[in-house]
């Protein structure tokens, strides 16, 4: 069984009236110790997705499953307290900007401890103990001097450090990590990504890395999902859907990166703009903009299939074409 | 057939709804989300309405004093006269006709201080913000010390320099008011000042004159409005606070201040002398204060519901 | 060729005040910056925050004036100029910012941003200038209509072009571009660098690219500068300095950028610790306490820019540690 089983969720935002869906039949499956990448231009859903899955749209967005399965637990229909139980605890997550994300009034080691109090009820020395260690496990030189400091005093980095230091402090099964390095400079950033997998290993967590950064994601996921106004247009093995694409979306993205059109003149990018939350095409979301459209591709949906390694939400799959 | 129509229908509904708005139009949907904003909106229309056309809106003039009816109550009170609505008072002018054309002085004086401490604080806020070494430190510290005194005690002693009277009295009250705008100004230009389209203006030549008023000024703009539309409800207040003291307008010209002042001795015998323009400073000075409020939903970026 | 940009020695130094009776300490922003740039090319400055990039782009677009060094532009010494020469020279130099959301005046129309630089420089009527503006326009993918619209009604690829015409308005010999990609998303970025090279092209214009991000670096650029901590640690054309970095800082730096394919990847270098404080900054050579090739004379000279095979750079052990 799946650690995290998420099945058909959509996100609507706005009136009843004029809905507009952030997040649209999304499934998507994490076991545990895998690492999955979902990728995404800003604005394709994929942070409101972990939002909506941890509870924190409340209020905002209606949230509609037909399974939204964590661990076991239907995440839909437990409670508020129970679900805060788990969030935080079994699941936890680390922001883009570390500097907003730590609390500026108060010291690092309060804000770990406070942390491990809450969840775990650790009192005392142990605390004070738990805290060492963790930030020990990050790597952060000089730990026990530095839980006296202040947010402002610690770098980018070693604030990406702390933040994740907090996130792991309860064993959580599930770590979800938002943009973790787009805010960093690229060597702290491999120094991060490196981190990351290690405590994932260890801890034998599942992680699920959000980020725009295809390369980053090339490197240490196993799996990945490609979104794309809202939907999950591609999903498959990171080896297989890197190398043979089956979604244009996919390619596309793919070719307008600078690396892969080294030597060329010009990088080929895909016309146009992603669809606004109100006028999304009727048929294929990619269909105002891709290269290989037909009329089927107007006026129908397509659904999420299997095609060779991966699954992708095409007509015309662009593996199946190749064969 | 229906439902695509519907759907063509809510379609262009979103494109509509998707379509950016003018700023004016932007602004007023903003400022008539507030209830409050719109109610003070329409009483404020009012009292300007009736302080320009003060000659003909009020029923008598606003100085001549009939002795036969001496402070008569109001008209819906015992011993009130329906010819004199909101009755007389202690030297037999009619209440309702002083405050029309008292309304008259106070915008006045509420305008034009606005405007002499807004000129003058915007353009060394300015100045402050654009030289902060020498001159700005110099004109902070000078406004540091004008804030550092009661307000009111400030206006007292301006007053008793210049000597009393209207003109007087609106220096007064800007002096006063001055530092603010100051801070506002140098505040929101500094942040300004650090934005990439200043520095691109910067580099398309453009000089500090250009910089200041064209490229930095309009992006202040906001919160300025908002604090003039609140400090415009102060200055009331203060010229009734300097009137009442004596210092501000002199009788017989109707003011608000005045009005209230002239009319101390008879509150516990004519309770509607003293009542009815504390009442009409209050209402104005809220329904501006209302006004502010919604101003500043309204033009205030960081409150705006569209990221 | 002809050289429009030449910069020697360039510095920059900031006071910093540390506090009440305390003397102001002197921070080295640009420390003894030298390169040459020639017209229609592309010197890329790469490095990490904090290395001086955007001091560097400060001093190119005169918006500050050096502490120490000499900078030509067009043949015009800008440092010892007269005031008079000095401004002419404003046209001649643009810049395209990071954040196109902050970049653009958010109450001035379209127009009136695309038509300042000419109001302000030129003698033009105001029919002309919209004329102007509207081709510009035209050539940067904008539509007439756009003319008489505020920024906020643009999405940040949009504006992003718009920074670009506005750059451009005056046929500028150089164009200093600071980041100008790294707010924008992928598929969004390739049609923005994609501008950059058409209009380079057709105008001939020079180029100051700063990146940090060495994949669009080498799509872009001609020559490489890298930097750490306000100096140049290697210069030299794209081809050798991607196929064979001299300096550790250079490996380190193209070893921790994540790639897509696995046979791209190199064997991560691992560099420790993060930039130190340029208000405190290392004895010798900067990135001595970084680097996995220290020994004792990097901690006692500073290493000087040297040529070397070709490329300049600024290591003791360049030869030693040569792949």
């Amino acid at each position: 069984m799946s650690l995290l089983d998420i099945h058909n969720l959509s996100v609507h935002f706005g009136s009843e009236k004029h809905p507009f869906a952030a997040v649209d039949g999304l499934d998507l499956t994490v076991n545990q110790g895998e690492i999955v990448g979902i990728v995404g231009e800003s604005g394709s859903g994929k942070s409101v997705t972990m939002m909506a899955m941890m509870g924190l749209l409340e209020g905002q967005g209606r949230i509609l499953a037909d399974r939204l399965d964590f661990d076991g637990k239907n995440l839909l229909t437990i409670s508020g307290r129970e679900r805060r139980r788990i969030v935080g605890k079994d699941i936890a997550m680390i922001f883009q900007d570390p500097m907003t994300s730590l609390n500026p009034s108060y010291t690092v080691g309060y804000q770990i401890r406070e942390v491990l109090a809450l969840h775990q009820g650790l009192r005392g020395a142990a605390l004070n103990r738990r805290a060492l260690e963790l930030m020990e496990m990050v790597e952060i030189p000089a730990a026990k001097s530095r839980l006296e400091a202040y947010p402002h005093q610690l770098s980018g980095g070693m604030s990406q450090r702390v933040v994740i230091a907090m996130a792991i402090a309860c064993n959580p099964k599930l770590l979800i990590a938002d943009e973790p390095t787009t805010a960093l400079d690229v060597t702290i950033q491999a120094q991060i990504m490196e981190l990351l997998v290690n405590l994932q290993q260890s801890q034998n967590m599942a992680l699920i890395m959000i980020t725009h950064d295809l390369a980053v994601v090339a490197e240490v996921a196993h799996r990945v999902a490609v979104m794309y106004a809202g939907q999950v247009v591609e999903t498959g093995p990171v080896e297989a859907l890197f190398r043979h694409p089956a979604h244009p979306y996919t390619e596309a993205l793919l070719a307008s990166i600078p690396e892969h059109s080294k030597g060329a003149e010009r990088l080929s990018t895909l016309p146009g703009i992603v669809p606004g939350h109100y006028d999304r095409p009727r048929g294929c979301l990619l269909s105002p903009r891709c290269p290989y459209v037909q009329e089927v591709c107007r006026a129908d949906r397509p659904a999420l299939l299997q095609h060779g390694a991966t699954a992708a939400r095409c007509h015309f799959p662009l593996v199946a074409k190749e064969a | 057939m229906a439902t695509t129509n519907n759907l063509k229908a809510a379609a262009a509904e979103e494109q509509a709804a998707l379509a950016f708005p003018s700023p004016m139009k932007e602004f007023w949907q903003g400022f008539s989300h507030n209830r409050g904003a719109v109610i003070g909106l329409v009483f404020m229309t009012i009292v300007v309405f009736c302080a320009l056309f003060a000659p003909w809106v009020a029923p008598y003039d606003p100085i001549e004093q009939y002795r036969e009816h001496m402070l008569t109550p109001p008209a819906w009170a015992d011993g009130g006269m329906s010819q004199y609505l909101l009755g007389t008072d202690e030297l037999g002018r009619d209440i309702l006709s002083r405050l029309i054309h008292g309304a008259r002085l106070s915008l006045m004086i509420g305008l034009m201080s606005v405007l002499m401490a807004m000129i003058p604080g915007v353009i060394l806020g300015l100045v402050a913000a654009f030289f902060p070494r020498v001159v700005g430190s110099l004109i902070m510290r000078l406004m540091d010390i004008m804030m550092a005194l009661p307000s009111l005690l400030l206006a007292v002693a301006i007053m008793a320099i210049l000597g009393p009277g209207l003109i007087n009295a609106m220096i007064a009250i800007a002096v006063v008011a001055l530092p603010a705008y100051v801070r506002l100004t140098r505040a929101s230009a500094m942040s300004e000042l650090n934005r990439d389209y200043v520095t691109a203006s910067r580099v398309a030549g453009a000089g500090t004159l250009r910089l200041m008023f064209v490229t930095v000024l309009p992006n202040c703009m906001a919160p300025l409005i908002v604090h003039a539309t609140m400090s415009f409800s102060s200055a009331i207040l203060e010229a009734a606070a300097l009137g009442f003291l004596g210092l501000g307008v002199q009788p017989p010209t109707p003011e608000w201040g005045t009005m209230l002042a002239s009319a101390r001795d008879y509150i516990e015998r004519a309770w509607w002398v003293v009542t009815l323009p504390g009442l009409t400073i209050l209402l104005s000075v809220l329904a501006i204060n209302l006004m502010g409020d919604g101003l500043r939903d309204a033009l205030d970026p960081k409150l705006k519901r569209a990221a | 060729m002809s050289t429009v940009l030449s910069a020697r020695d360039l510095a920059r130094y900031y006071e910093v005040s540390q506090g009440f009776m305390k003397p102001k300490a002197t921070v080295k922003a640009l420390n003894g910056v030298s390169f040459d740039l020639e017209a229609g090319r592309t010197l890329a400055v790469v490095g990490e925050s904090g290395c001086g990039k955007s001091t560097l782009a400060r001093q190119l677009t005169l918006v500050e004036a050096p502490s120490a060094g000499s900078l030509m532009l067009d043949g015009v010494d800008v440092t010892h100029g007269v005031q008079k020469d000095v401004k002419a020279l404003r046209a001649k130099v643009q810049m395209v910012f990071q954040n196109p959301y902050a970049s653009l005046n958010p109450r001035q129309k379209i127009g009136a941003q695309l038509g300042e630089p000419l109001l302000i420089n030129t003698t033009l009527s105001a029919a002309e200038r919209e004329e102007k503006v509207k081709a510009m326009m035209a050539r940067v993918g904008l539509r007439p209509e756009h003319y008489y619209r505020y920024p906020h009604m643009f999405s940040g690829g949009q504006r992003q072009r718009i920074a670009i015409a506005r750059a451009m308005m005056l046929n500028p010999k150089i164009v200093v571009a600071d980041e100008p990609t790294s707010a924008l998303d992928v598929s969004i970025q390739a049609q923005v660098l994609n501008l950059f090279m058409d209009l380079q092209d057709e105008l001939r214009t020079a180029y100051v690219f700063i990146s940090h991000n060495l994949a669009v670096v080498e799509h872009v650029a001609d020559d490489v500068m890298v930097m750490y901590l306000g100096r140049a640690v290697e210069i030299g054309s794209k081809a050798s300095i991607y196929s064979r970095p001299l300096h550790p800082y250079t490996r380190a730096l193209l070893s921790a950028t994540p790639s897509i394919h696995p046979e791209d990847r190199q064997i991560k270098i691992k560099i420790q610790g993060e930039l130190p404080s340029p208000l405190n900054p290392p004895s010798g050579c900067t990135f001595h306490k970084r680097c996995p090739y220290a020994v004792d004379r990097c901690k006692a000279e500073v290493p000087e820019l040297r040529p070397l095979e070709g490329q300049q750079v600024a290591c003791h052990r360049a030869e030693e540690i040569a792949l």
